[in-house]
């Protein structure tokens, strides 16, 4: 990358992804007078035959603010990130990633994934997955099945042991697992192999017409029923100053609004042996 | 493109997944981490605030963090579900139904023994489609559940924060001596099935479960619906490859209706299932001797 034609433009574009990050968690006390759970971010990682460890990434582990930034990330000719921000301090953390494109198939004016006192948010600006638009502010922990070939999951939360929250902003699986080798695979899928194909160093073949067939194709680098890759957009942990959020109702809050019925069960597909 | 809604794979503690293998590639600071065309751009901070810099050549490979920034015990914790086990998860010694309340998990968090206690296991969102479970207790900031692992009649507690509240007015009661199931609704019987239950050397477990899922099942084709308990067999530890889960489902003959001849599950008529697949997940399924 060639720093002078950053000069103009990616200054521009490293300006308004601070201002984002900074927007998001800059009202957070700086320095909490017990310090609680570190807070962190990254920015992008991936696991499988593409190998990124969390970068950029930052940790606060007193309360004191960290930052880094990437200008650019291009691990290889299908996988692309404009400018990737990370921030965290005392009970907030925030992740920005600019002008995304995996494969051609996943692409992202901006993402923002950011947490704050416990409470995540995820934020998509023009994101489309094979060419269908991404919901702006997804629900939390939203799977969209680009079945059979790739799972894409939005905002998943997780609370940790230690009470801190987790938000993981876009999550891809290639191949998630569980896939049915008959499943047929449709012109839209087809045409992804390709990519596919580059991004994993394979050839998968283009005609192939079954999941099956393309598993075949895979033979020996497929691990268990792991998926064959996994490209993680936006990281932020987050943990409160005094130990844990705790948004039920105490003895000096009121009673939360009365429930309303909970929904009929939807009928899944599933192999599950039960005993008869 | 469709919402995701088949349930997840078994996944062991200390197991493969896929969010772990991440942590384990920046815990071990793998090497080989491919990170090609990196320009590292180093600014004056956050407006408004100030920052710490770190600067790494141009073109440096990142270096693998030395967290991630999750805490590592809480990813080696089980998660429960109708396939796993969880040690040392108090066991339930209600009997009776509860004030109906049942929850969703809106994100995968910890399950305690105690309000505030130990972490013994996970609950995720999804387990058979959205993952609902009763109410059997509360504190302040956290409910008391019914959890779908084994052993029988496991409970923990999860914080109130990451969960949404729902209720429902149904209570599924099955007595197995008289081999009858009644669905209540508002404390008022509405239906009552003869139905079959588990043979003595495989009897159908005593106590306090609910509906945790609706399932259909190309390799079981004696059932369109399945429904899992959070309950398993007292004495198939495995059955026919899965973990022993005990279930309400339907049977292609009648004869097995007032009958104890199943390995575990509840044999119901077709109109039974047909009224039983629209009752909410998580509602109480109270099994006694009776």
């Amino acid at each position: 990358m060639n720093r002078k034609k950053l000069a103009g433009a990616g200054v521009a574009a490293i300006g308004a992804a601070t201002a984002v990050t900074a927007l998001l968690i800059g009202s957070t006390a700086a320095v909490a007078d017990e310090p609680g759970p570190a807070s962190s971010a990254y920015g992008i990682s991936a696991s499988g035959l593409l190998k990124i460890s969390p970068t950029p990434h930052v940790e606060s582990t007193d309360g004191r603010p960290a930052h880094d930034q990437l200008l650019k990330l291009e691990p290889n000719k299908d996988l692309s990130l404009g400018v990737l921000t990370v921030d965290a301090l005392g009970g907030a953390a925030s992740t920005s990633v600019a002008k995304v494109n995996l494969l051609g198939l996943i692409k992202a004016d901006l993402i923002t994934t950011s947490c704050k006192d416990g409470k995540g948010a995820l934020e998509i600006v023009n994101g489309s997955v094979l060419g269908q638009q991404l919901p702006k502010h997804p629900i939390t922990g939203q799977v969209i099945d680009v079945s059979p070939l790739l799972a894409l999951t939005l905002g998943d939360e997780t609370r940790n042991a230690d009470d801190s929250i987790t938000v993981t902003g876009i999550e891809l699986k290639v191949l998630p697992g569980n896939v049915d080798r008959n499943e047929k695979l449709t012109g839209e899928q087809r045409s992804a192999l390709p990519g596919l194909g580059s991004l994993l160093g394979v050839q998968l073949p283009a005609a192939a017409g079954t999941v099956g067939d393309v598993l075949d194709s895979l033979t020996g680098v497929m691990a268990g029923g792991d998926p064959l890759q996994t490209i993680t957009i936006g990281s932020a942990t987050c943990g409160t100053a005094h130990g844990g959020e705790h948004a039920g109702p105490t003895s000096d809050e009121p009673a939360p609004p009365a429930a309303d019925e909970a929904p009929k069960p939807e009928v899944v597909r599933a192999n599950l042996p039960v005993t008869g | 493109m469709a919402l995701h809604t088949a349930p997840k794979p078994p996944r062991e503690p200390g197991g493969p997944s896929s969010r772990r293998n991440l942590y384990l590639w920046a815990a071990a600071g793998v090497a080989g981490v491919l990170v090609v065309g990196v320009t590292f751009f180093g600014l004056g901070g956050p407006s408004g605030g100030s920052s710490s810099l770190t600067s790494r050549p141009e073109g440096a490979a990142a270096s693998a963090p030395a967290s991630p920034g999750v805490v590592p015990a809480a990813d080696q914790l089980p998660i429960s579900s109708t396939y796993t086990t969880v040690e040392g998860a108090p066991t339930d010694t209600g009997t009776g139904p509860t004030d109906g309340t049942v929850v969703h998990p809106v994100r995968e968090t910890p399950v305690r023994d105690a309000p505030d206690g130990t972490a013994i296991a996970r609950m995720e969102t999804t387990q058979f489609g959205d993952t609902w479970l009763p109410v059997i207790g509360e504190q302040d900031g956290w409910v008391h559940v019914l959890l779908p692992s084994k052993p029988a009649r496991s409970t923990g507690w999860i914080r109130s924060a990451d969960v949404t509240r729902a209720t429902t007015p149904y209570v599924v009661t099955v007595h197995l001596r008289a081999m009858r199931l009644e669905l209540s609704r508002n404390g008022t019987v509405t239906d009552t099935w003869r139905v079959g239950t588990g043979k003595p050397s495989a009897p159908t477990p005593a106590g306090r479960t609910f509906l945790l899922g609706a399932f259909s099942d190309s390799k079981q084709k004696y059932s369109p619906v399945i429904l899992p308990l959070g309950t398993h067999s007292p004495t198939h530890d495995t059955f026919g490859g899965g973990p022993g889960t005990v279930a309400v489902h339907t049977w292609p003959s009648s004869d097995v209706f007032g009958t104890a001849s199943s390995d575990g599950c509840i044999r119901v008529p077709a109109d039974a299932l047909d009224k039983l697949t629209k009752v909410p997940l998580g509602t109480l399924v109270l099994i006694d001797r009776g």
